[in-house]
């Protein structure tokens, strides 16, 4: 099944490379949640984040020529949005610290959601590179070596990076949830 | 508050972007998306145009050219041919009146002298 789709995707670059522009979009069929998704949990801005989405697309397009494999592309993919990321927020605003995020609303019916839902709030708080740090590893699944290789820092710096957001992440959410309790019993 | 590494992972699952994602792409791009898609977009007098075809008409186009550098040519030696002939008799025609003038020139002082 991996198989297929690594050569599929083998396929469909040498195609898009010689400008079939059908096999590019199945390129971005195959890979649209994975940079989309980097980018709405980083920004947390639909909006923001289906346009730089848009955006990394065409600049692969451009790049397709240097694009050797499908493992190359997700890579290369990865490490651009990113960087485009952190950029685009850089651009946006300054880092908003954690006890200034506003509590969402609400809508209890189940742990689960409402535990989802703060620990989002709480990572798109996070300083950027924590932020970035935190939805590789736990969206992506990337190992601490990945980390450190796609967002050129060294491995000691992701490895106290991803103990301190967790630290932090555990700390706001004590706070946040007991206070929710506090306000429903 | 604990929360383990699984709740961060469901936190932070994979979302789905809009339906039309990959065809505002391509239109950035400025190609079709799909099949159909193509197909409307190449509705034109083109539509049946393919590489090959560019190749024969280019080749014919070259053989009409030599064949019509050729005749152009043969045209070309015609009219100098007429040309030539046409000065050679205008040639000749000029030398027998000079030589009807000579003759004539001839008689009279013949006749003169006697």
């Amino acid at each position: 099944m991996v198989e297929d789709r690594e050569a599929r995707m083998q396929a469909a670059l040498e195609k898009a490379a010689r400008g079939d522009h059908l096999s590019f979009a199945e390129i971005v069929e195959e890979h649209q949640r994975m940079v989309f998704s980097i980018a709405w949990h980083f920004l947390r801005n639909r909006a923001l984040a289906e346009d730089l989405a848009q955006e990394i697309f065409l600049q692969l397009y451009q790049n397709l020529s240097s694009i050797q494999s499908p493992a190359h592309l997700t890579h290369w993919l990865r490490r651009v949005t990113a960087h485009r990321c952190i950029d685009q927020s850089r651009r946006l605003k300054p880092d908003v610290a954690l006890e200034e995020v506003p509590e969402p609303a609400t809508r209890v019916q189940m742990p689960d959601p409402l535990l989802h839902q703060q620990l989002r709030d709480s990572v798109a708080a996070l300083p950027e590179k924590w932020r970035m740090m935190v939805i590789l590893r736990y969206q992506e699944g990337l190992d601490l070596a990945e980390i450190s290789e796609l967002l050129e820092i060294p491995l000691n710096t992701v490895k106290s990076g991803l103990q301190r957001s967790l630290l932090e992440l555990r700390r706001k959410l004590t706070r946040r949830l007991g206070e929710v309790r506090y306000a429903l019993f | 508050m604990h929360f383990s590494d699984d709740d961060l992972r469901s936190a932070l699952e994979r979302k789905t972007p809009s339906e039309d994602f990959t065809q505002r792409v391509m239109a950035r791009i400025g190609k079709p998306q799909t099949r159909e898609q193509e197909k409307r977009a190449g509705f034109s007098i083109f539509r049946w145009w393919k590489p090959q075809w560019a190749a024969a008409a280019a080749l014919a186009a070259c053989l009409l050219l030599a064949l019509s550098w050729i005749q152009y040519q043969r045209y070309q030696q015609r009219i100098e041919a007429q040309n030539a002939r046409k000065q050679v008799v205008l040639a000749l025609r000029i030398t027998s009146e000079k030589v009807n003038g000579a003759l004539r020139q001839a008689l009279f002082v013949s006749k003169t002298n006697h």
